[in-house]
Formats: C-alpha cells, structure tokens, sequence
C-alpha cells in the first residue's frame, strides 16, 4: 500500500510542477510522504463528479479573465481577518499560501517544500521552498522568519483571525522553533492531522514580516498576481506578475493570464446568469442552484460544473436551552426530516444525503459507510411525548437569506415538522445580520462550508469551548472521540473511530442535517484549464483564455 | 393657489356634506368604469372569504413536484417548493384583503383624531404639529416603509404599521382643514357656550361632517395601501415565509423565470387587477364627489 | 417672486430640520450593534466596545443627534458599515446612477404623457379620451414591480432581446451599455405616463372650460390657435407642478425598478442598507432623498410662478 500510495503522490507533484531536485529532497522523507499519504487517504473513491474542460491545446498567453464570486466582496483589511470568500480570492492572487489543497482534496506542499510529520504526529517540520520571492518595494525570496511571523499573528487572540480557532487546540506560540533560515519545527501540544488544511484555510496567507496590518496599503506576497485596485462590494482587479516562481507548459512564468477581475455580483443569480451568457465575465463561482438550473436548460453554451462536497445545511439547537437540553427533543427533530423532499425541492440533484455527524459520505476519506439516517414519524413523536411534549411545542428558527436554497430547506423542514407538531416560526434574516450574531440564535439554519477532513470542521464546532462552538455542545465522551480521531495517523484508524463517533454523534449531537450540497460553477468555453473546487474558490493560475 | 394645490384641493373636499354625498356615492357607481371595478373587487373578496372552499391545497402544504407548468392537478402550476400556485394565490388574497382595510382604518382614526384636535386647538400647537406633518408628507413612504420595516422586521403587524404611519399625515390634514373651515360656524361657538367639552366638541360636533372626505380618501387609500402591500411583499419587507403573499410570491419568482413563470406572473397579475380595480372605483367615487 | 422664497424658504429649512430629526429617531430604534458590524465576527468584544465608545454609541441621543448634525453639516456622512467605504462618494455615485434612470424616464414620459393628456382633454368623453384614461388609469394602478417583472418575463427570458439584469458589471454608467437602460425606463415609464396623462386631461378639461376660454372661442378665433395661444400655457401650470412633486412618489418607484434589474442605484442602495441595518447609509440617504424633496418643491414653487403671471401679481 505504502509504495503504491507514494507513487502516485509522485506523478501528482510531477504534475503540480516541482522539478527534480526537490523530488529528490522529497523521497528522503519517506515518513513524511506517506504520513501525509495516510492522512489523505490515497484510496480514493472514484465517485467525484467534477465536469473539467479537457485542455484543448497549448496554452495561450495573454488576455483578461473576469469572474463572478457570489460571496460577497467585503472590506479587506489583514489577510488574516478576511471571512468572506470573494475577498479571500484578493488575497489568494498576491500571496502565496503554505500548502494547496487539490479539486480532489489532497493537500501538496506549496509555498513549502516539504512537509513532515512524526509518528506520533506531533512534530512538524516545515521545509521552505526555495525561490518565492516578496514583492515588497525591494524584493526578497521568503525564509522562515516570515513564515513564523504568521505563525505568530495566527495565534494571537487578539488579532480576531479564524486561523486562532483552528490552530489553538494544538499549537502554542513556545511550539514554533526555527532550524534554520529554510526550517521550522513545530512542536504541538497535541497531535493533529488536519495540519496540511488548516494551512490551506482562506485566512492562512502568507505575507512578509514587514506587513503592518493593511494589505491595501502593503499588497505583499510571493503570488502570480499584483494588486491593481480593491474596491469593496464592487470588484478587484490584479495583473500578471514579472517573476513568479512557478512555470508554466511553455517553460515561462506563470500566470498565463493578463489580468483578472473579480465582479462582486450581490448574490443575485440573474445578475450573474445574464453577465455569463452575454460574455460580460467568463467564469461564475458559487452559482445557486436556480441559476444553475436556468443555465443548464436555456445555455447549453456554458459549461456547468458540480463538484461534491462536504459544505453541509444544518438545523442546529443550543444543547443548554428547554427544549433542545433534552436529547429525545433533538432526535426527534432528526427524525422527522424526510430527506430526499427537501434535497429534491431545494436543490434537485445538486446534492446528497445528510448523515446528521458531519461526515460527507465520499467526502472525507475515512468516512465510515453507514447509511444515512430514515425518517420515521412514529419514533419522533413517541420520543416528544416521552420528553413531555405530546403535542409539540412551537420554536423560532432563524435563517441566513444566502445561499438561496438555504429558504427553500428551511421551509419544507418546516413542513415536515409539523407533521410531528412542532411549530417552526420561520425568521428569515438578510446574511449580514445572521452571521452578526450566529452563535446567538437558540435554533437556527446555518450553513457550514467544505472542509476536506470532518475533523476540521467537528473540532471548530463542536468541541467543548471551541470558538465556533454555536451549539454549546459539552460533551466529554465526544471529546474524547474527536481526540483519537485526530490523533491518527492512517486512514484506517480514522475510519475505525468514526464507526463509533458517526452514530454517537447521530444520536446525541445538537444538529439535524438534512444535506451536503455540490459546489456549482458555471464558465464560457473560452475558458481553459480551470477546475473548479469544492472550495469555491477562483485561482486562475493555470488557466488560459482562448 | 400655491404648490399645495393637491392637498388643497383635498381641502375643498372638507365641504361636502353628509346627505349629499351619499347621493353622490350611489350615482357614482353607475357608470362603467366603476362596474368594472366594483365587479374586479367583489371577485376578489369573494375568492377571499370562500378560499377554504375554493383552494384545492392548502396555502404551504408541499403537494407536487417543483415549477410545474399547469396541469389537471395543478391548474395554475406549481411554486419552487412544489405548492400549488392557485391555492397560494387564492389563500393570498386573504392577506391583502385584511391588511389594506387594516392599515387605512387604524390610519383614517388616528389621522382623524390629530387632525381634528390639533385643527380646534389651533396656535402655536397647530402650527408645531402641522409642521412635523408636513415634514412627515413630503418624505418619500417608500423610505418611511424601508426605515420602519428594518426598525421592527418584517411581519404582517408591522407592514400594518408602516402603511398606516406613512398615511397618517395626509389624513390628518384634510381632517384639520374639515375643522378650520367650520371653526367659526355658529353651531360650533353654541356648543362652546354651552360648555361642551373638548372630546364632545370634536367626536360630536365636528367629526361626522368630517365623514366624507375621510371616505373618498379611505377608498383611494385602500387602493394604494394594497399596491404598498405588495410592493413591500416584493421588496422582501413583508410577510415572512411560508404564508402567501403576492408580493413575495413574485420576488421569490423572478429567479426562476427562465424555468417557470407561473408562480410569478399569477399572483403578479392578481395584485395588479385588485388594485386597478380599487383604483377604477375610488376614481368615479371622486370624480362624482368633484362635481 | 422675492417675496414668495422668502416665506417658504424658512418653512422649508425647517422641513429639513424635522425631517433629520425624524430619519435620526427612526435610525437610532434600529437594534444595531454598530461597531460589530464593522469590526466582523471574530473581533474581540474588548475592540468592540472600544469601537463604540468612540463611536459615541453610548452617549444620549440628544448628544449624538447633535454630534450627527456637526459631522453633516461639514459634509461628513460618516462610513458604510456594510461596504467600509465613505458614505458621502457612495451616495453620490448612486445617485447619479438614479439620476440617469430617472432623467432617461422623465425625457420619454413628459412629451408622450403631456400629449396624450392633451389629446384626451381636448375631446373628452370621446373615444380617444375613453381609451387613453382607461389605459392611463390602468397603467398608474398597477405596481412597478408587476410591470418590471412582466417586462423582464416577456424581453429578456421569452424573445432574449435585452439584458436580464442590468448590474453594471464592467462599465462607470449604464450609459456606456444603453440596453441595460431599456426595461428600468421602460417600467418607470409606463407606471408614471399614466399619473402624469391623467393629471393632464383634467387640468386641460378645466381649461377648457374656463371662461377665458370660451371668451376666445366665441370672439372667433380659430381652434389651433385657441389651443396653443390660450389653453396649453395654463394647462400645463398645473401637471409640471405636480410633477415636481411627484419626485417623491418617483423614489418608491425607482427603489422597486432598481431592485427587479438589478441596477446600482440609490434606490437599491437604500435597500441593502435597509436589511444590512447600516445606519450611516441609511441616514444620509434619507436626508438626501429629504433635500431632494425639499428642492423640488421650491422649483415647483419657482416654476408655477413663472408659468401663471396672474399668481406673481397676487403674491403677497
């Protein structure tokens, strides 16, 4: 297994662009390779569906790209304190992150040459590639003080970056040790095996140590792009690069593009249908589902693109407020939904079954094939009654207004509820005001993005006095689950706890979760070599335009 | 005449009597127009109280599948949740029927009463309140709606009270100018003599000549408060899912246009008849009341 | 004409001054955690408090009511808490946007609404006169959005003529891609040629009617002339007036128009600053919209004297 594994994570980094040397440097961390192997699972499933534009020839220099992100386009300031993915996209085209996260979920070291773990997955060690260079006023290829540098702004807490609330469980400010001007070490307090994605999270960029807090006023970063012009809730527009590190088929520098523009479209899909088809932009990420399938039945000319992943619609309680404190309630609520309605109505066939565990089924590897749960109206009123509420009882639930299917859901779980009687008031929010307060709402409709492994996202919400942890949930026996799962080197192992935390997490966690959707695209034919990812998010270093 | 001239011809309305503008009413009616009307509005309060009878489905019930073009099960097709379009639309008069009168009584009562007082007082309390009210009239509604409805969030309650608020002021002038006009009159200073308290002088004395114009007025309110309804359904300002109300049904419709354009242009055309229709009535009511 | 600004120029500032005392309290009962909103979810609540601290969000409303005005008056509206940028170019570059809408629309109602207002007036009860009131009632009854989405249904889905959003995705102004212009204008168009037509056939009936008038005629002079000697110039006194006014009815429609097509208008604006509860934005499009009234009625005002000479002799 190990030999074959580490073969095709060979042809892989052949592909992503590394030359030989650093192959060779690469082999002789044998561990490395196949301790990231392993936590990846290169016994991949083969049920992706990821519709690409099969390159249809050499590549064509030149020429200016222009996108639509639904995420909205918000004020960036620090790379680091970015939330929303549109302006994210900014970042991502000047500054250069550790390590790249593939359409296929495996990460690469990137900005990094190499990156291995320990046995036991506690030691780190970072090996910086050689050849990035800043663009600062005067230029100078990257060392590991800046790399620690962001280690350090990462983990302060008073920064207000989302960074802290994935590294903290594991890493400490003493834990960060530079070997030389090329190494760093990381000693955690605890083991991990979500280290490689978490360097990869949108607020992960990296920038020089000269940074002072404003990246409109100090663009910095090793990336193919330059920052033209940042205007927030209207567009960004970045232009080529002289010197960047990578290169392209035609042994040039990449990128091949020009420049790109990024178009913030408001969220409104006919906004951004109607730009697609009359080839105002080229590309449109995050599309709904009703542009989608407006797309897909009146545009056959645009290719569509749907790529599975694990971003996941929950309807979640607080485990510390009557009713949802008693465990019956919550099952109850699980029970009742009938899945396949509401994935029919709100999003046809764009997504796929929830589990109520946070797993996505094919998503992450070390998913544990379980069936999802059925619904069954019997038990769920059985249960309230026992909880002492034979007749229901009524609740609010607040809801985000974007993504659109988000409504849509909402109201037919609604529906299906009823049947057990309870009351759902609906309280539709505009998103800004939602997420204003999110972790605020006693039973709300959240949507969580894709994260590759579920432990990412199950460590940020759900264990005890996580950052993120919406739901007050408390639970020592789950904690102590999640740390094993984190814990394990191979995949294996992995799947081996979630065939526990899976169904305890069905049975007692604080979330319905009726469905995980795919992440939908929709580009012109004049696009080439671009994969969308689960990510949704717009790297256009490989991409040319015919 | 100055750049009043609207509200003062509202004004002018103040001296029709009672008797006689029954009459009016009554000959109002008989022309065309104001057939047509009544006929478009009769139908829709008729759908509206017989909807439990009428509608196939329920208003939220999840009966089909979704954006169907009409069908012997779905006459008028189906809504992105897979609802049958006619009984939303059907079940959706409701809401408007209820809440236009709604809004236009609590309006025509509280604007009555501020214009009656502050037009008997008179002074300087008349002067600071009609300046807040004409402050209040040349204010864009629309604004008045956007700023209310985020203030308290959207629901029917509050859409009730915003139309009702942005109405007000209107109301209360052509109520105080009713007042004015009959202020020195010789029945109003006998009251006075006699001793007649301030609620007595204003509810008794003074309000039922006040009657008609506040009529008129009400019947072209009730027009535009049901054209306000929907606007602010489809500005999302209004009733929250999953209760029909034509004006959502339409924003939530315009995405799926390309797909279907049933659940959009059904309850589009349904408002717009309900209002022309009002409107059709309220126009021959006051032409007539013109003359 | 001196004499008339000088009595309703102070009435009006003191509009105004009402005015910004109401778009304030309505404003300031928004549940609006202010420095949130712009600090974003994950900031500390120490820098949060600290933000709102020099807000001022804790000191009374009067103080901050004055505080407001200060700022305003020197021409700072403050930031977008939605958008992080200065309030004051965010209005302006919407506005002109609303601008070009509404100029585009009032340049094809006013000659087509004040002809067929005419036509109707001039033979009233006639079959011309019966068609165009019918259709003028019927189209100023009907709310913008139906006809702005019927518009859409028909041009941009059914024949794909024109554009299904009219988002400014690469231009400065949607004059640069005019057929984003059609169907906004179209639907303001076709909702105010109605108010207007009708506010012109009965403005000309009474004209026509008028002793003035029929002195004319019955001297003998011919019809046409009539008509465009005698009629039009008092006729038209009283639909431009209202027209001026109308601005404010003319907002409400720009706000719906702007929101079905997506155009990046003050309008739209207002809206997202509504749902975003971004309470600078809010405030100092209101009181734009509020001198926007103010100024219309004072040129309507300017414009009804100009027109009527016997009202600037009788002016006091």
């Amino acid at each position: 297994m190990a030999a074959h594994d580490y073969q095709i994570l060979l042809e892989r980094m052949l592909r992503s662009g590394l030359t030989r040397r650093s192959l060779l440097r690469r082999s002789a961390g044998v561990i490395g390779a196949t301790a990231l192997a392993g936590i990846s699972g290169l016994a991949y499933p083969p049920s992706w569906v990821a519709a690409q534009t099969a390159p249809a020839g050499p590549p064509k220099r030149g020429g200016t790209l222009r996108y639509a992100n639904t995420d909205p386009l918000k004020p960036l300031t620090d790379p680091a304190t970015v939330d929303s993915l549109g302006a994210s996209d900014c970042v991502r085209f000047v500054a250069d992150f550790l390590t790249h996260v593939d359409e296929k979920n495996l990460p690469h070291p990137y900005l990094l040459e190499s990156l291995d773990a320990s046995p036991d997955l506690k030691t780190w060690t970072l090996v910086l590639r050689q050849g990035p260079t800043f663009n600062t006023p005067t230029p100078r290829p990257i060392d590991s003080d800046d790399v620690i540098f962001n280690f350090k702004r990462w983990l302060d807490p008073k920064l207000g970056t989302s960074m802290t609330g994935l590294l903290t469980p594991y890493l400490d400010e003493t834990g960060i040790e530079k070997v030389d001007s090329r190494t760093v070490r990381l000693n955690l307090k605890a083991p991990t095996n979500t280290l490689p994605y978490d360097l990869y999270h949108y607020a992960g960029a990296i920038v020089p140590r000269e940074f002072e807090g404003d990246f409109l006023k100090q663009p910095w970063g090793t990336g193919p792009f330059e920052l033209v012009e940042y205007v927030a809730g209207e567009k960004f527009t970045v232009k080529a690069r002289k010197n960047y590190w990578r290169q392209g088929a035609d042994g040039q520098p990449l990128p091949y593009l020009d420049q790109v523009i990024s178009i913030d479209v408001k969220s409104q899909s006919p906004a951004y249908v109607a730009g697609l088809v009359s080839d105002q932009f080229d590309v449109a990420l995050g599309i709904d589902y009703s542009a989608y399938r407006t797309l897909k039945e009146q545009h056959p000319d645009i290719v569509l693109s749907k790529v599975r992943s694990a971003g996941t619609l929950l309807f979640r309680a607080h485990v510390d407020t009557k009713p949802f404190d008693d465990e019956r309630v919550r099952l109850a609520l699980k029970l009742c939904q009938d899945r396949k309605q509401i994935m029919e109505l709100a999003l046809a066939d764009t997504a796929f079954e929830g589990t109520d565990d946070y797993v996505a089924p094919e998503v992450d590897p070390a998913w544990y094939p379980l069936d999802p749960p059925k619904q069954d109206l019997e038990r769920a009123r059985s249960l309230l009654a026992e909880a002492g509420h034979p007749n229901g009882f009524e609740t609010e639930m607040q809801y985000p207004a974007a993504p659109e299917f988000i409504a849509t859901a909402s109201q037919v779980y609604a529906q299906q509820a009823k049947q057990i009687g309870v009351n759902i008031k609906l309280v539709p929010m505009p998103a800004d005001a939602y997420w204003a307060k999110w972790t605020d709402w006693t039973f709300c409709a959240p949507y969580w993005s894709h994260r590759p492994l579920a432990t990412m996202t199950l460590g940020l919400a759900l264990r005890s006095g996580a950052a993120w942890n919406e739901s007050h949930y408390a639970d020592k026996k789950f904690d102590a689950l999640l740390d094993e799962a984190t814990g394990t080197v191979s995949v294996d192992d992995r799947r081996n706890v979630y065939s526990r935390l899976q169904p305890y997490l069905r049975e007692h966690g604080p979330f319905a979760e009726p469905l995980f959707n795919y992440a939908l695209a929709g580009q012109t034919k004049r696009v080439q070599n671009f994969k969308p990812t689960a990510f949704r998010y717009g790297i256009f270093t490989d991409t040319w335009i015919e | 005449m100055s750049a009043e001239f609207m509200v003062g011809q509202d004004e002018n309305l103040a001296h029709s009597g009672g008797v006689k503008f029954t009459q009016s009413f009554i000959r109002a009616l008989s022309r065309p127009s104001a057939a047509v009307g009544l006929a478009i509005v009769s139908f829709w309060i008729l759908v509206a109280i017989l909807a439990p009878l009428i509608a196939p489905y329920g208003p939220n019930d999840l009966v089909g599948r979704a954006l169907q073009s009409p069908s012997a099960a779905f006459l008028l097709g189906t809504d992105d949740l897979g609802r049958d379009v006619l009984s939303r639309v059907v079940w959706g008069a409701r809401v408007v029927l209820v809440l236009a009168p709604m809004a236009v009584l609590i309006a025509e009562i509280a604007g009555a009463l501020i214009g009656l007082f502050t037009g008997y007082i008179g002074g300087w309390v008349d002067d600071v309140i009609m300046r807040i009210n004409d402050a209040l009239i040349s204010f864009p509604a629309i604004l008045l709606y956007l700023l209310i409805i985020a203030a308290l969030g959207p629901s029917k309650t509050n859409v009730v009270i915003a139309i009702a608020l942005a109405s007000i002021p209107g109301i209360a002038r052509i109520v105080r100018g009713v007042v004015l006009d009959l202020r020195t009159r010789s029945f109003i200073l006998a009251a006075r003599l006699r001793g007649e308290r301030l609620w007595y002088m204003l509810l008794v004395e003074l309000l039922p000549n006040a009657r008609g114009p506040v009529i008129v007025d009400a019947t072209l309110r009730i027009a535009y408060a049901a054209f306000a309804i929907g606007t602010l359904g489809f500005l999302g300002l209004g009733t929250p899912p999953p209760d029909p109300d034509w004006g959502g049904m339409v924003n939530q419709g315009v995405k799926w246009l390309s797909v279907s354009a049933w659940m959009t242009a059904v309850p589009a055309i349904a408002l717009a008849s309900l209002v022309i229709g009002l409107n059709l009535l309220a126009d021959s009511l006051q032409s007539r009341i013109k003359q | 004409m001196r004499a008339i600004l000088t009595k309703r120029v102070p009435f009006l500032l003191l509009t105004l001054f009402v005015s910004s005392v109401l778009i304030f309290v309505a404003t300031e009962i928004l549940p609006v955690d202010v420095a949130r909103n712009m600090l974003g979810q994950f900031a500390p609540q120490e820098a949060v408090d600290a933000l709102n601290e020099r807000l001022g969000m804790d000191k009374s409303p009067l103080e901050r009511y004055l505080r407001w005005l200060g700022r305003v008056a020197t021409g700072d509206f403050g930031e977008s808490t939605s958008l992080r940028s200065p309030v004051g170019p965010l209005i302006i570059k919407h506005a002109i946007n609303s601008g070009i809408l509404a100029g585009a629309a009032l340049l094809l109602i006013m000659p087509i609404a004040l002809l067929l207002g005419i036509v109707a007036g001039l033979y009233p009860n006639k079959f011309a006169d019966r068609v165009i009131s019918l259709s003028s009632l019927t189209a100023t009854s009907t709310p913008e959005f139906v006809v702005g989405v019927l518009l859409l249904l028909v041009f941009a889905v059914k024949l794909r003529v024109l554009p299904g959003s009219s988002a400014l995705v690469v231009e400065r102004t949607a004059l640069e891609t005019p057929s984003k212009l059609v169907l906004p204008v179209l639907t303001l168009a076709i909702v105010d040629i109605g108010y207007v037509a009708r506010m012109m056939r009965a403005s000309m009936i009474e004209v026509m009617r008028s002793a003035y008038v029929r002195a004319a005629k019955l001297r003998g002079v011919p019809f046409h002339r009539v008509v465009i000697k005698h009629a039009l110039r008092s006729a038209l006194l009283t639909p431009v007036t209202v027209v001026m006014l109308h601005i404010n009815w003319l907002v409400g429609g720009i706000v719906v128009t702007e929101t079905i097509f997506a155009y990046p208008g003050l309008g739209q604006l207002m809206l997202t600053a509504a749902n975003a509860r971004d309470v600078a934005l809010l405030e100092a499009g209101a009181l734009f919209f509020a001198i926007v009234a103010v100024l219309s009625q004072v040129g309507a005002d300017i414009l009804y004297i100009w027109l009527n000479p016997r009202a600037r002799m009788n002016s006091a």
